[in-house]
This record gives C-alpha cells, structure tokens and sequence, in this order.
C-alpha cells in the first residue's frame, strides 16, 4: 500500500522517525496526482517546485535535530478560493483568474505549513461556491473517485475528490450551505465544519459573510483533528473570527461518546430524502446505542432563511461584477445572482432576524441533548449533468435540494463533523454530527466512536478494504 | 399579493431599472425563474411572525 492511501497521522509519523523523507512523500504525491488527476479532475493548480521546496524545509529541519511540526511531509491541497501565493485566487471562475497572482497565503496554509505540511496546490470548485455538485463551466466537473461518471458534490468538489482518492490525505475546502459536508458525503471522507467565526476566513475568497466557513476534510477523525487544531487561533483579517485563544480537541478525541447525550433529528432530517440517507443516521445510532429523537423547531424556515440570505449576500458581492461581466460567469451562477440582487430588503432582513430566533430556539433543544444525528445530504452522488432527482415519487430540481439537510444547520453555524458510511449502497453516503456552538470536541469524539465501531469509515476509492 | 400571483415580469422591470441593470434576452428565462423561486421559498420566512424585540443583533468586539 503506498503510504499515501494511509493517515496523515502515519505519514508525520514516518517523515519524523526518519523512515521516509518529506521529499519522497512529496514525489509519491506528484506522481499520483499526476497520473490519477486527469481522470478525476480535482487539482486545477499543482504547485511541484513549491511542495518541493517545503519538503526539503522539513527534512533539512529533521536533519538539523529540530522538530518538524505535528504533520511533518504530510501532502495538502487547498480549494481555490484559498490565496496561495503566486496564483489568482480563481474561486472557481474565469473573472478572477485574471486577477493578479496572490502576494501572499492565507492564514490556515501558512499554520499548516508551520506545522510542517506540504502545500501541494490549489482545488476544482463550483463556480464562486454558489454551488453544490462540484461542477465548473470553466474548469470542468471536478469527478467522484468512486465513480467518477458522479459528482463529487460542491462546492468545495476537487477537496472532496483529491481526499478520496488518496491524492492527498487532508484538504481544506468552504461551507457556506453544506459545501464541505455535501463532498465528504458524496465521496465518502471525514470533513470538519467547525462552528461560525472559530477559523479565520482571512485570504479566501467570499461568498455569504453570514455563513461562511472554512475547514478540513481527511480520511480518519485523528487526521480531522490535527489539522484543526493546527489551524485554529485568531486573525485580525477576519471580524468574525473569535478572538478566544486555541482549544485543541485532538487530545480528547479518546474520552469518546461516554457519558454524551445523544439524539437523531427527527421530522424534517428523516423525510425528503433516499432510504439510505436514513439507513446510515440509523447505522449510526445503533452503535452509539441511540434511541431518542429531537425536534429541531423550523427546520425547514431555517432552510428557506438561509437560501435568501445566501442569494441575497451572493449578489451583493457580485452586483458590479455581473454588471460588467455578466457573460463571463457561468449561467448556472449568473442568473441567480441577478435575481438575488432584485429580492427587497425586508425579506433579507426578516430572515437574518429569524435567524437569531432560530439560534435561540436551538440553544434550548441544546440544554437537553449534546449531539444531534442527522442525514448529511438526502441521496448519494447523482450522475454529472444531473439536473433533477425523484424522490417520494415527486420529481424536483436537484441543485437547490442536494442541501436540503446542511443548510438549517450552518444557518447558525453550528459544528458538525460529517461522517462518511460505506457499503449501504453503491455508494457512500454521510451522515452529520452536530454539536452545540463552540463544541467541535463533541462532534468529533462522537465521529471518533463511530470510527472506532468500524460504522463510519473513509477507504481510498479502488483500495482494498 | 401571494406567490401564485406573483408577477416575475414586472419585478424584473421594476427591479433592473432600479439597479440600473440591463437584462439580456440569454439571462432572462433563468432570472425569472429564480425571481419566481426565492418568492415561493421566502413565503415561509415572510409568514412567521417575530416580535418586534426580536433582531439579528450584530456583535461588534473590541
């Protein structure tokens, strides 16, 4: 097996030891790009002499007797909204590639290269992330590892894919509306939405400043929580970002499930959707030796609020643009926001302060329960160019649903780590562990059981069991 | 005026005149079908009543 198919965890591991050289990592790394990207399509940018440089950093730090940082020659990618120095920040769209190369990284690459991570380029994406499939008019569709006729889910889509088929073993990718959650779903990984304001967004490229996210996605919870809390701490570039200092959780990942309360969401999370969206939330309970259910009040208002704040913000942010360069967006993208930029300020507003009464609302449903289950999307990875789905007999639109069960949540952005369960279908489907503000350490304990009992696992595609 | 009678055309008008917008004949099926679309779905949010304490409450730290 290469070591690539393994944990980042093993690979640190390895490169600290002297087992194996940061720059041979790196090399295996390319290599397997190489070969396994054109087919998926996950990279857009592959930044070789840059990893190279960084792989030779650390084995000179490990040759000198220094200590290389916790994921020493670990290989990363980073969706392309991400500033990497020396590359436009594309954001998945033709416009912004003609913006001047970034003088400098965002924030969570350089924590990760301090840690002694490897940057090895920048990720496919829905165009602007307003996007859920993982599809690009400009770049193309970024492909399911698993199948790659799928999608891998979006917006944060080559995150998703680069993961899964052992390209790399972490990737940061954005939520707005499910965008790491709908991926790691769709492709079968482990992706961490950390609470609203925990990471700073400083060097991405927006789209909802009420519910942007950024975070990681890996292939095991250990992996999940390294990487977080190697990235955690302030940035002043961020007025949403909390200024509390780093609460590391990699630690008490082992403490487990013991002793939490946990319950499935019931009502809206368990209609809507394919049975094996519910099959893996079930599969999930069952280990845990979960039997209560909860009520998450107005889930579907919750849902609704969301997808007109989001329209309303994306077009904001976009008016001059689409104003100038309309034609050079994708219509998909273009024609959305237009219109959110015709929806009245009233509505925008009613919804931000039904928000607030939502917050609250979940902070009550908080006092008696410490985790909530619930789907992570309502079905498995649809065909590329998809563009409706059935379910319960009724045909719909399937962009605007795929988020169905995400969006409620990082409405008021709550963590939740997304598990992923293989084998109760064709192909994997995710399931949402949601924790009260604050609390990613619930989540992930949570996600670590459900690791250890075997039921959420994340397997390279085409790897052997 | 509920989202059955809702009138796409004559937001759009309205509306692209206000923004100063030109609309053009490739972007505007798209539009007003979205147009029609964030009205059914905002009905929801329009419908719930909220009292009028009740407000989003930016926090702005020191």
């Amino acid at each position: 097996m290469s070591i690539l198919e393994g944990t980042a965890a093993g690979i640190a591991a390895a490169v600290r030891a002297g087992d194996v050289t940061a720059a041979a990592v790196t090399e295996a790394a390319l290599l397997r790009i190489e070969r396994t990207n054109p087919h998926l399509n996950a990279f857009t940018d592959v930044t070789a002499e840059r990893a190279r440089a960084e792989a030779a950093a650390v084995d000179a730090t490990i040759a000198a007797g220094r200590d290389p940082g916790p994921l020493a020659g670990v290989p990363f990618a980073v969706k392309n909204l991400f500033d990497i120095a020396g590359l436009p920040t594309r954001a998945g769209s033709k416009i912004n590639r003609e913006r001047p190369p970034a003088a400098a990284d965002g924030p969570l690459i350089r924590r990760l290269n301090g840690a002694g991570a490897v940057l090895l380029g920048g990720l496919n994406m829905g165009e602007y992330a307003y996007d859920f499939t993982g599809e690009n008019a400009h770049d193309g569709p970024a492909r399911n590892p698993h199948d790659p006729t799928r999608m891998t889910g979006g917006s944060s889509g080559g995150s998703g894919g680069a993961v899964a088929a052992g390209m790399v073993p972490l990737a940061l990718g954005s939520d707005t509306n499910g965008s790491i959650r709908v991926p790691s779903s769709f492709c079968g990984i482990f992706g961490l939405k950390p609470t609203y304001g925990r990471l700073p967004r400083t060097g991405s490229f927006p789209f909802v400043d009420s519910f942007d996210h950024l975070g990681p996605f890996a292939r095991s919870v250990a992996d999940l929580a390294s990487v977080y809390d190697a990235m955690q701490g302030p940035d002043a570039g961020d007025a949403a970002c909390t200024a509390w200092g780093v609460e590391p959780v990699a630690a008490d990942l082992a403490r487990g499930a013991d002793g939490l309360r946990i319950a499935v969401a019931g009502g809206y999370f368990r209609r809507g959707g394919e049975a094996q969206a519910y099959e893996a939330v079930d599969r999930c309970a069952e280990a845990l030796g979960v039997s209560r259910e909860v009520e998450i009040p107005e889930a579907a208002r919750a849902r609704a609020a969301a997808f007109v704040i989001s329209n309303v913000e994306g077009a904001a942010l976009h008016l001059d643009t689409v104003r100038t360069r309309a034609d050079d967006y994708d219509p998909e993208v273009r024609d959305r926001l237009i219109s959110g930029a015709m929806i009245p300020g009233a509505w925008y507003v009613k919804a931000q302060r039904f928000r607030r009464w939502f917050h609250a609302r979940m902070l009550e449903v908080f006092r008696d329960v410490d985790v909530i289950l619930a789907p992570a999307t309502p079905v498995t990875a649809p065909k590329l160019g998809q563009k409706t789905m059935v379910l319960g007999g009724v045909e719909m639109l399937l962009r605007p649903n795929i988020g169905i069960y995400t969006q409620p949540i990082s409405f008021i952005g709550l963590p939740v780590a997304a598990v992923p369960l293989h084998g109760l279908g064709a192909m994997p489907i995710g399931v949402q562990v949601i924790a009260p503000p604050w609390r990613e350490d619930l989540a992930l304990r949570v996600a670590h059981t459900l690791e250890a009992a075997g039921v959420a696992t994340a397997p390279v595609a085409g790897a052997a069991p | 005026m509920s989202a059955e009678e809702f009138d796409a055309e004559a937001v759009l008008a309205g509306a692209a005149a206000m923004l100063d917008l030109t609309i053009t004949a490739e972007q505007r099926p798209g539009v007003l079908m979205h147009l029609a679309n964030t009205r059914r779905v905002a009905q929801a949010v329009l419908d719930f009543p909220l009292p009028p304490e009740t407000e989003n409450g930016p926090v702005f730290r020191s």
